[in-house]
Order: C-alpha cells, then sequence, then structure tokens
C-alpha cells in the first residue's frame, strides 16, 4: 500500500524520485536481519542458539526458519522489535534530512485516496511518532543493553547450598525416625515464660492486674497458630495446586518447568515457616523436605527436572492434601492427638518415605 | 492493565512489553529503580515486573524504599536470572509476590499474572 502512495508521490512530481531512490537506498542498508536480531536481544540462551543453528544446518533452511519452527514465541518476538526498528521510507526521508516533515505530510495527505487511506494514516502516524520509531542513537543502546542482558544472562550458577533444616530432615531420614522438635530455642522461652508466670503466682509476689500484663505479654498458642492459619488458606494451598498443574504442562509441552520451580518454591517456603514458627513439626518436616526436593532439583538438569516433576510430582498433590489435613486439625487440636491415629501416621510416614525415595534416587 | 517494566537493559524492556501489548497491556519503562519511584509519583500501575540487578537502584533496594516509603501498592514480581533459593527467600521478604527467570516466554509470563492476580 505505501508503493501506492509512493507511485503517486513520485507521479505528480512532489518529491524528486532521486530522493525517493536514495531513501530506498538507506532503507535497505538499514535492513537487520530476525537471525540478526535474535542475535543481537540475546533473545536465545546460548545453548538454544547452537542447538537452532544446527538444525538450520541439518535441514538445509535459514536460521530464522527454524527460530520460527522451534521457537515461535521468540521468533514473534524478534518481528516485533524488527518491526519496531526498521524505519519506514518516510521516516528516512524525514530523519536524513530529505525532505522537511511539512512537505511530507502534506504529500501524503495529497495522496491520500480511498483505496490507500489507511496507508496513508499509518504513514502519518508513524511520523507524528505514534509508533515506536527508534533513533540511531536507541539502537546503539539496544545493543549495549543487549550486551549487559547477554552478561546477566551469562551468569553461573554457585554450588547447590542445603540449608539446615533439610540436613536435619536428611540426618532423619538416614538415621532417627523419631521427629525432633524443630523449635527448641522458642520452646523453651515460651516455657519459660509460663512457668515463670506460674511461680509467681504460686508466691504471690505480684498482683493479678501484673499477672494478667504479663500473660498478655507471653506468646500465646492462638495467635501463633493463627500465622499458619494465615499463611496456610485456601488461596495458598489452591494456588500450589495450580503451579503444579503449570508444572505438569510444561513438562508435556516441553515448556520451561524450571521457571514455575520458584513459584512453588516460594509457596512451600511460606507454608514451612509458618508450620515451624508454630512449632507444627510434623507439617514442617514435609514440606521442608519437598522444599528440600525443589532446592536439589534448582541445580539439576533440564531433563532430570522434567523426569522427576513427570514422575514424583503427583506426590506433592498427595502432601498438599495431608497438609491440609493436618492444619485443619491444628484448629482443633494439636499434631500429637492427630498423629496418634495409626492410619494418618502411616500415611505421614508413606509421604516421608516417597520424598525420602526421591531424594535418594531421582535427584 | 497497566505493567511497569523496570529493567535497565532495553532489549529486555522491549520484548516484554512485547508480549504484554500482544495481549492488550500497557507497558511502562523505568530504567532502575531510581526511575521507577519518580514514575510511581505520577503514574498508577497495576503490576511492576522488577529486575534484581541495575544501577542505581537495584530491585531489593526498591523493594526496601518501597517498604518503608509505602511508593506503590502494586503487586511486584522479581525478574532475575537466579533460580536460587536465597534469591526466591529474599524476594518474598522484601515483599515481591512472585518471582519470575530470565529468560521467559509469553505463557509463563501470563502464568505468572495469573497467579499474582487470581490467588494473591
Amino acid at each position: 500500500m505505501k508503493n501506492n502512495i509512493l507511485k503517486n508521490i513520485i507521479k505528480s512530481n512532489q518529491i524528486d524520485e532521486t530522493l525517493i531512490i536514495k531513501a530506498l537506498e538507506i532503507q535497505i542498508r538499514d535492513h537487520v536481519s530476525l537471525s540478526q536480531v535474535v542475535v543481537d536481544n540475546k533473545l536465545l540462551s546460548g545453548q538454544d542458539f547452537l542447538a537452532v543453528s544446527l538444525s538450520a544446518i541439518d535441514n538445509n533452511v535459514e536460521l530464522s526458519k527454524e527460530v520460527k519452527r522451534l521457537f515461535p514465541d521468540v521468533y514473534e518476538n524478534a518481528q516485533r522489535i524488527k518491526a519496531k526498528g526498521t524505519r519506514g521510507i518516510f521516516t528516512i526521508l524525514r530523519d536524513e534530512g530529505i525532505v522537511s516533515s511539512e512537505l511530507l505530510e502534506k504529500v501524503i495527505e495529497d495522496s491520500r485516496e480511498p483505496e490507500i487511506s489507511e496507508a496513508a494514516l499509518e504513514s502519518l502516524r508513524e511520523l507524528e511518532g505514534g509508533t515506536a520509531i527508534l533513533e540511531s542513537d536507541d539502537e546503539i543502546e539496544i545493543s549495549e543493553a543487549a550486551l549487559e542482558s547477554l552478561r546477566e544472562l551469562e551468569g553461573t550458577s554457585s554450588v547447590p547450598e542445603i540449608n539446615e533444616a533439610a540436613l536435619e530432615s536428611l540426618r532423619e531420614l538416614e538415621g532417627n525416625t523419631g521427629l525432633t522438635d524443630v523449635n527448641k530455642d522458642e520452646d523453651e522461652t515460651v516455657e519459660i515464660s509460663d512457668a515463670a508466670l506460674e511461680s509467681l503466682r504460686e508466691l504471690g509476689g505480684v498482683s493479678d492486674e501484673e499477672l494478667n500484663a504479663l500473660s498478655a505479654s507471653a506468646p500465646e498458642k492462638i495467635e501463633v497458630q493463627n500465622d499458619l492459619l494465615v499463611a496456610f488458606d485456601e488461596k495458598r494451598k489452591n494456588k500450589i495446586f495450580k503451579i503444579l498443574k503449570m508444572i505438569e504442562e510444561a513438562c508435556q509441552n516441553g515448556g520451561d518447568a524450571a521457571n514455575y520451580l520458584n513459584s512453588l518454591y516460594r509457596e512451600v517456603h511460606i507454608v514451612s515457616t509458618a508450620a515451624k514458627n508454630i512449632n507444627a513439626k510434623f507439617l514442617y518436616r514435609l514440606f521442608d523436605l519437598w522444599e528440600h526436593v525443589i532446592d536439589r532439583l534448582f541445580n539439576s538438569t533440564e531433563e532430570k527436572i522434567k523426569q522427576v516433576c513427570q514422575n514424583d510430582f503427583r506426590n506433592f498433590n498427595s502432601a498438599v492434601e495431608l497438609a491440609w489435613e493436618i492444619r485443619e486439625n491444628e484448629i482443633i487440636s494439636s499434631e500429637e492427638i492427630y498423629f496418634s491415629n495409626d492410619a494418618v501416621r502411616s500415611n505421614y510416614l508413606t509421604q516421608i518415605n516417597i520424598i525420602k525415595k526421591i531424594l535418594s534416587n531421582s535427584i | 492493565m497497566r505493567i511497569m517494566i523496570v529493567d535497565d537493559s532495553k532489549a529486555i524492556y522491549m520484548m516484554v512489553s512485547g508480549m504484554l501489548t500482544e495481549k492488550g497491556h500497557e507497558a511502562v519503562w523505568a530504567e532502575d529503580g531510581n526511575d521507577a519511584c519518580e514514575k510511581l509519583k505520577i503514574e498508577k500501575v497495576d503490576l511492576i515486573l522488577l529486575d534484581w540487578n541495575m544501577p542505581n537502584m537495584s530491585g531489593p533496594e526498591f523493594l526496601e524504599k518501597n517498604n518503608s516509603d509505602s511508593i506503590t501498592d502494586a503487586p511486584i514480581v522479581m525478574m532475575t536470572t537466579e533460580n536460587k533459593p536465597d534469591f526466591i527467600k529474599k524476594a518474598l521478604q522484601l515483599g515481591a509476590v512472585e518471582y519470575i527467570m530470565k529468560p521467559f516466554t509469553s505463557d509463563i509470563l501470563f502464568n505468572k499474572i495469573e497467579l499474582v492476580f487470581d490467588l494473591e
């Protein structure tokens, strides 16, 4: 359609033909290939770029075609960036000082015909800055930014760190079958406070008002239980299920499952921390172990991540259901009472054994 | 939605804004935490995608400033190349509601946005 405008402009001698030829030559020299956009903007990781390049050679096709086939999202992004970075013929005429803006607007306006009005409008919008037009300085900036991103993207991951709680969980799985107190120091503090209050009552050294004030300042179990109820509510439970589903779909569709592990880790960590804070040791241990599984996966290969997610993450759903039951029980009684039930204990130990197996076999 | 992308890389901004505008969202660019603070004084956004490493004011520094000065109440998604527990925990502790590892596809971006708005 723009060619029609150009034809009209040339035909009417509004702009000298040689000037149009000059602008067309600049446009061709400015031309950047889609593959160059992909590389300059680091739209593919080094490994993916290598894979696409090798595939293009194997199939004897252009690199951009392989990008389109293997990474349609990247291809679309590259198209967008390319479109934004490509100057139209009228922009070149204006930017290069070949023709004044006033004259350009006039000739485009004059060349408006019903069948070309949209193209002319587009050209006008382009000249008015309605679409993103990159100045030459911007292009240099993009290159620097792309380099910066490249440096950023090439950052290597460090040696995996295993947190103290996870180590404790592993020690327990390796030897001790009994579940240890996870928050011993905090328990002692509460006990001392309660004991001190009791002693003060017995001694009669303080008034009832002062005792009440002291009681109020002591940590109350109901309050801390609320922390767990708030942290592990229906929304969070559903969010965990939703993330697990996204991971499953990513595995099935060849997507980036690892990019959902961070969301899962975040949610699991919130629940495990809340469980730890109220000394819900069974719930804490269950989520802490899953946290440790995800922690290990962060340092695994893409293939290994998919393998574990596809084969073992269905157990995560059961673990969340079990954790929800434990959480519900926290409201009405205590973990100890809940776990005095053989079936509950058996289910819990099955879950723990599954995680133990995942940790020892898969990762 | 009006979504602010805080990233010193214009390439990242262009890539992410392309994904957003394609789905009908509006993208606003801030080059670093300082720029974001300035722009948020006059602009209201529905979501912030925040890079970790930036000159002048990094992502975590921006989160800290937001915690002390209440710059915005928009949910903040941390964008970084690090998929590591320490980073995820720090982002969580500082108030980021989601975490996304760069580079990411359009599918992942919108799934993360869904997690923020459907369930937070």
